[in-house]
């Protein structure tokens, strides 16, 4: 029964949570004056997140929000995630463009993860630059929720060549929460990477084994265990981190891969490794 | 080319190739290097295509872009290196079961620099 209450609140919490996101980002339509643009712009809007995401019925409604109140920046962003999400960036980048301009705060992170995806790194930096030195800046994680955007530019600097910035970024990040409890499930194993491929074993060994403690999933970390035992000279160390990555690779036990943000591993990658360190 | 054109997928993660990620990479860069041509182009080409149910490429519709991904002229022997590329992918798979049989649309986009492929992003 106790349990029972529980999951009932936390389903409260997380449906309030929803709410409250949509709202704050579409806007409650009822505050707004009766017969107002702003107004109707809203229930057009609101009318288009009732059809599936991309249909014609959705986009047709969300051209009938823009051609009312073209200011509407949540229209011009909503308009713009079906192109994105198909490859047709040219598009979606136009509309995503003017949501930016409308109202920076609320999207320049957004257009960021998009630069990040398609390894247009300047571009990145640039907005997440922008957007962390805005007065009203807060905490936003990429739209799968997995890691904080801050981590994200961090990387982002380390793609861009500078490894030391790429640290320090990761590290501010990490030592702004309350705990280390707080962490993402992939902020230890990023750290851990970086300090890795910047030649900082010690600190590379620390954080990789954070990581592992809170998320031993994730498959990837291991093998970036593997490759720090190589660097350190320890061949049979690696050669166990490689085979223990492998087994989560192939489900013998709990793991996953595929999160693409963070430096990802394959497991052809791990095989391979495997074969090289073979009879050595 | 289209199987039905009435239930087309647009899922990311419906569709596969033949040896992952790495299998579309080696079959295209095996191109841009047999080729050998050096085109004076820095920024992105994106390929958007329909997989038939039958794995094969087709009404494929390409883009050159700046690295803000907005439009910018490219060579055109470098977008036909890219469109020769894509077509000669021809062993897609469908990975959801729910979706077999059906057509797919996809996307690649090719990240470049100095005429080269520095990478190719889905």
């Amino acid at each position: 029964m106790r349990l029972h209450t529980n999951t009932f609140f936390l389903w409260l919490l997380g449906f309030g949570l929803f709410f409250s996101l949509n709202i704050s980002a579409q806007g409650n339509c009822e505050a707004m004056a009766e017969g107002s643009k702003e107004r109707l712009a809203c229930e057009y809007g609101r009318k288009a997140i009732t059809h599936k995401q991309g249909s014609k019925a959705s986009q047709l409604l969300f051209d009938s929000a823009i051609a009312v109140n073209p200011g509407y920046a949540w229209a011009w962003f909503e308009k713009s995630i079906p192109y994105l999400k198909r490859g047709m960036l040219t598009r979606g980048m136009t509309l995503l463009n003017n949501a930016v301009e409308l109202d920076p705060l609320s999207y320049l992170c957004y257009r960021a993860y998009w630069y990040f995806q398609h390894k247009s790194y300047a571009y990145c930096s640039a907005d997440l630059e922008r957007y962390y030195a805005m007065e009203g800046a807060y905490t936003q994680n990429t739209p799968g929720g997995a890691l904080d955007m801050r981590i994200v530019l961090g990387i982002n600097y380390a793609h861009l060549g500078a490894n030391d910035k790429a640290i320090e970024q990761v590290r501010m990040v990490i030592t702004s929460y309350p705990t280390e409890d707080h962490a993402g499930p992939y902020d230890f194993h990023t750290l851990g990477v970086l300090y890795l491929n910047n030649g900082q074993y010690e600190e590379a060994r620390e954080a990789l084994r954070k990581s592992i403690q809170r998320n031993e999933q994730f498959a990837d970390t291991w093998y970036y265990l593997a490759e720090l035992a190589i660097q350190t000279g320890d061949l049979k160390a690696a050669k166990e981190y490689l085979a223990e990555a492998l087994i989560r690779y192939e489900g013998e036990k709990n793991g996953y891969t595929g999160y693409p943000f963070c430096f990802p591993v394959s497991k052809e990658i791990v095989e391979n490794r495997l074969k090289e360190l073979q009879g050595r | 080319m289209i199987c039905n054109e009435s239930d087309l997928v647009h899922s990311r993660t419906s569709l596969s190739y033949t040896g992952g990620r790495r299998g579309i990479e080696d079959i295209i860069r095996k191109l841009f290097d047999e080729e050998a041509q050096e085109y004076d182009f820095d920024g992105y080409i994106s390929a958007r295509f329909l997989v038939n149910c039958h794995g094969k490429p087709g009404r494929l519709r390409i883009e050159p872009m700046d690295d803000g991904f907005l439009e910018q002229a490219a060579p055109e022997e470098l977008m036909e290196l890219v469109r020769k590329s894509v077509m000669a992918l021809d062993q897609w798979v469908v990975i959801k079961p729910a979706n077999e049989g059906k057509d797919h649309s996809k996307y690649l986009i090719f990240k470049i620099r100095r005429g080269e492929i520095d990478a190719i992003t889905h």
